[in-house]
């Protein structure tokens, strides 16, 4: 166990925010049972009152989530020294196999938070509250969930030892363990770029058409959650060399340093904004013919893919301006 | 434009203090019509105006709302009217906000802020610009009288004063029903006339008056379109002596 | 303006006039949140900015320090050893060093005695730390008495006083020349302390050290890399344990007058109630009580933030040099380097913000939540 007062601060933030979900989680049930629309008691009345406190609780959680995503990353750079071979966060993530579950299951969690207010919003915009079975449904899901990323992120940071030999960017790309970022990084760079601008602009005109229809919204959520894959597997693969511009150097945090303008939080920002409104698109389509729903959920569906749209556009402007211009070529 | 059938409020459920405040009146009432509404202390008029003016829901029968102000807030029936009985709380405030404008008993104004301010309050969450609400709210509180007395702390005015300043905070957001409760009770005789006046003008301005009284100075004078009376939260039509 | 941001901008504005209007409620939370802001930014900072030091400091020092051990102490290690270690590949230099600690008997304090590597002092001569200096009132010229390891005095002639801004591990210190050094600690001839190995690719230290422990078993080599990150290790332990009970001593102390302070007040609750009837929904409540919770801990925040910032900074941390420089008697005064990275601000605001938001949904929710009708009946 490493004190460190980022850890420290990273595991007062998990397991508050992991408490106070569960305790939403608590109500969410409650909310399961016992929700009658029909009713106006007061029983009906303290439920309806409860959600609010839940929306509160997840928009927070939200903003948390966010929040220690940065600060984890930033940790574990922080605490790079520690380790024998580690440059930075990636090869203290690697120390031990807690790392990268965590953070893909803060990932995961901030994903989910954004489309449960996205529901929640078309929800409160009707008078019959149709999806509060669906939100507090989800709401379980998102709660074991942000327990794992918890029990991950303590045993992670119990499990750091220093002086542990780990690998990190500089050699993953050299191969032998089969780690998630060493698949990444060793993924051929221009295919991997061409299959990312495939899918991307794929995904763009599913919007634009979602936008201007209202319609195709299950397209435009697979095709989000395909560009922020092929887009993070690009950017480590293919478009960071030209932030780098050095050859070998595949790593997708240090974009997040002050040498490269901390660039990462915008790269990344977009992916995750483009793939919540995406996916909260898409995620409301089953509930578009819901009575008190046909006349809230397609201009909210198509705000959403029109904001998905432009968090790509941004996103694949942005890296290829950076390939056009760097000094560096590939190859 | 407001339609009661059989509605009941049943306050501590199935509790061993279980009261039962209103029991089962039906009422109706049209735009621009002005209703009185009679009873002894304790007999539910207060509680009726609260369900009215959609501050609560009642425990069992049907309140109907219509009329430009909610036909874009929530679905109507086929008839252009709203069943505010079980819509969620959040529908009950914006239709409140739109619809309702409220004088209480008690004037209910915040304390340590301006009389201009009071006034401004319930038009915040609206989204309104600041200024434009400054200048309805400078507007309403000149046409009542107290224009000069605007930037006086509510609790250096006097009641008559006060009272205008809490009509003024009641019309802000341009209701079309006026919902007065006891509105002469804390006031003298002068006072209880001058707001007589005033509700006579909103009166022929078009606003609805739904007033809870039992002032004989209220009651007794010509405003009421209609009076009704209540007792032990039964509508009673024959008006027998208090 | 849309709006929404309409309806934002007069909530924030209401939330600070009736924030204002509770001044004194206001004062007392906003003093107690930046008192803990302060003591936690405090100890981070001065950690940091020792850490920093440390680390520029070791930034010169050798790559590679043998050390020999016997019987799993540090021991005076042969200069044959040198010799063959010189030979090594990869290897450019061999520097014996000698040094040891110096206990002051009078003053309880001990001092670090190093003897120089090159001629710069005279047989006789010391060069001592600004601390020390400060503590005997010494100048150039004057003369120090140090006690040997036989029990009889020497007399040194202070030549230089290092200066008082130079760092943390000079404040102590006294340079002598290897001939007096030895003499006053009775060093056995053929023997260093230990050896400062310079490699010539960085790389190949590791190599190197291994290579040393297949020749001279009973050596150990410790790279600068090892000493750095102990440093690290160290210095993170250390400001870890303290906001560890700092922090929890801090929230226990925040917790209690919350639930007393806060719990929220009759004319706040009317208040709300008034609100409410005059149509203000839960949510708009709700929003209210977030701009106040975002108000009062970014104020106290930033409050406690530059607070700390000047007690470190400025005054060189009066309040807790014992505590967190305590392994010595004799302290540094210098200053502190100003320093700050977004990552400290970062923790900072999670320790400190991210509770206090997380402590006031449930009140915050419970009076948005009072009803309107309340306001019927003459309020609460
Ligand atoms: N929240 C409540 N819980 C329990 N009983 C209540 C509640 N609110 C009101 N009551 C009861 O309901 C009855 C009717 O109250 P209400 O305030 O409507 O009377 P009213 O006609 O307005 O009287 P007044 O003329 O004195 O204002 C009273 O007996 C009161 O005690
Ligand atoms: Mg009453």
């Amino acid at each position: 166990m490493i004190l460190q007062p980022g850890v420290i601060a990273l595991l007062l933030a998990s397991l508050g925010t992991t408490g106070l979900l569960l305790y939403a989680a608590g109500i969410g049930i409650q909310i399961l049972r016992g929700w009658d629309v029909t009713s106006s008691n007061e029983q009906q009345l303290m439920l309806e009152r409860k959600t609010a406190l839940v929306s509160s609780i997840i928009a927070i959680l939200l903003g948390f989530q966010i929040a220690t995503l940065a600060l984890f990353i930033y940790t574990a750079d922080a605490l790079h020294p520690l380790f024998t071979g580690s440059m930075c966060a990636v090869g203290t993530l690697n120390v031990n196999p807690f790392g990268y579950p965590t953070l893909l299951a803060k990932l995961a969690c901030t994903v989910i938070s954004g489309i449960w207010l996205i529901l929640n919003r078309a929800d409160n915009r009707s008078s019959s509250s149709p999806l509060t079975r669906t939100r507090f449904l989800w709401l379980l899901a998102l709660a074991p969930l942000a327990t794992f990323e918890s029990v991950a992120l303590v045993t992670f940071f119990m499990k750091l030892k220093p002086n542990v030999i780990t690998s990190c960017c500089g050699s993953l790309f050299d191969g032998g363990q089969a780690t998630l970022s060493s698949v990444l990084a060793g993924l051929t760079p221009l295919p991997t770029a061409l299959v990312f601008y495939i899918t991307a602009i794929a995904t763009l005109i599913s919007s634009l058409y979602t936008w201007r229809t209202g319609r195709g919204s299950r397209i435009l959520a697979v095709g989000s959650v395909a560009t922020f894959i092929t887009g993070i597997a690009a950017l480590i693969a293919f478009f960071c060399l030209y932030y780098y511009e050095i050859p070998t150097h595949h790593c997708p945090f240090c974009l997040l340093q002050p040498e490269y303008g901390r660039i990462g939080f915008l790269l990344y920002g977009l992916l995750i904004a483009g793939v919540i409104t995406g996916c909260g698109s898409g995620a409301l389509e089953r509930h578009k013919t819901k009575p008190g729903l046909t006349r809230v959920i397609p201009p909210l569906q198509r705000r959403l893919a029109i904001f998905a749209a432009v968090s790509f556009t941004i996103y694949l402007t942005l890296v290829t301006y950076q390939a056009a211009v760097s000094s560096f070529k590939s190859g | 434009m407001i339609e009661l059938i059989d509605v009941t409020k049943t306050f501590n459920r199935g509790a061993a203090n279980e009261y039962r405040a209103v029991r089962g009146i039906t009422l109706e009432l049209a735009a621009g019509e002005s209703l009185i509404i009679k009873g002894p202390s304790g007999s539910g008029k207060t509680t009726l105006l609260s369900m009215i003016g959609c501050m609560n829901r009642p425990t069992s029968g049907r309140i109907r709302l219509t009329g430009e102000t909610i036909a874009g807030l929530v679905d109507t029936d086929a008839s252009g009217f709203v069943e505010v009985t079980s819509l969620p709380e959040r529908f009950l405030t914006a239709i409140r906000r739109r619809m309702f404008g409220f004088v209480f008993q008690q004037f209910n104004l915040i304390r340590g802020i301006t009389a201009l301010e009071n006034v401004m309050q319930p038009a915040y969450p609206v989204g309104i610009p600041r200024r434009q609400i400054q200048h309805d709210a400078a507007e309403l509180l000149a046409s009542l009288g107290v224009g000069h007395r605007q930037t006086a702390l509510v609790e250096h005015l006097s009641g008559g004063e006060q009272q205008r300043v809490a009509i003024a905070r009641a019309l802000i957001n341009k209701p079309s029903v006026l919902i007065a409760d006891e509105p002469t009770a804390h006031l003298d005789t002068v006072l209880s006339r001058e707001f007589m006046e005033i509700a006579a003008q909103l009166k022929k301005m078009g606003t609805t008056l739904i007033i809870a009284s039992h002032d004989p100075l209220v009651y007794e004078s010509d405003l009421a379109d209609r009076t009704i009376v209540v007792r032990d939260g039964v509508l009673v039509t024959t008006d027998t002596e208090l | 303006m849309t709006p929404a941001l309409d309806r934002q901008r007069n909530i924030l504005d209401f939330t600070l006039s009736s924030l204002l209007r509770r001044r004194g409620k206001l004062l007392s939370l906003v003093f107690i949140y930046s008192t803990v802001v302060f003591v936690l930014a405090s100890i981070m900072f001065f950690t940091h900015a020792l850490r920093r030091e440390a680390q520029i400091l070791l930034a010169d020092a050798p790559e590679l320090v043998v050390q020999r051990m016997v019987g799993g102490r540090h021991d005076p290690i042969p200069l044959e050893y040198a010799v063959a270690i010189s030979e090594i590949r990869g290897v450019s230099g061999v520097q014996p060093r000698f040094w040891g600690y110096y206990y002051d008997a009078d003053l309880g304090a001990n001092y670090t005695l190093q003897a120089v590597s090159d001629n710069s002092l005279q047989t006789g001569n010391i060069a001592i730390g600004a601390g020390l200096a400060q503590l005997r009132g010494l100048g150039n010229g004057d003369a120090f008495s140090l006690w040997g390891s036989d029990g009889q005095p020497r007399t040194f002639t202070v030549s230089r006083v290092f200066s008082p801004a130079s760092d943390l591990l000079t404040t102590d210190l006294i340079m002598t020349t290897e001939g007096d050094l030895r003499e006053l600690f009775n060093f056995s001839k053929g023997t260093a302390t230990d050896l400062s190995v310079a490699v010539r690719n960085p790389r190949e230290v590791q190599t190197v050290a291994e290579r040393i422990v297949e020749l001279f078993p009973d050596c150990r080599p410790i790279t600068r890399e090892d000493i750095q990150r102990t440093y690290t290790a160290v210095f993170d332990w250390r400001s870890g344990i303290l906001l560890v009970t700092a922090s929890m001593a801090i929230w226990a102390f925040v917790i209690f007058s919350w639930d007393r302070a806060s719990g929220i007040s009759a004319s706040e609750r009317q208040e709300i109630g008034i609100l409410k009837s005059t149509g203000w929904a839960t949510e708009d409540i709700l929003l209210l009580k977030l701009w106040e919770g975002i108000i009062v801990s970014l104020t106290s925040f930033l409050l406690g933030l530059i607070g700390a910032y000047i007690h470190i900074f400025f005054f060189s941390a009066p309040l807790f040099t014992s505590v967190l420089k305590g392994w010595a008697t004799l302290y540094p005064s210098f200053r502190l380097t100003p320093f700050i990275d977004y990552y400290q601000v970062a923790i900072l605001f999670v320790l400190s913000v991210f509770p206090f938001l997380l402590a006031t949904i449930v009140p915050s929710w419970r009076a948005a939540i009072i009803d309107p009708d309340n306001a019927m009946r003459g309020g609460a």
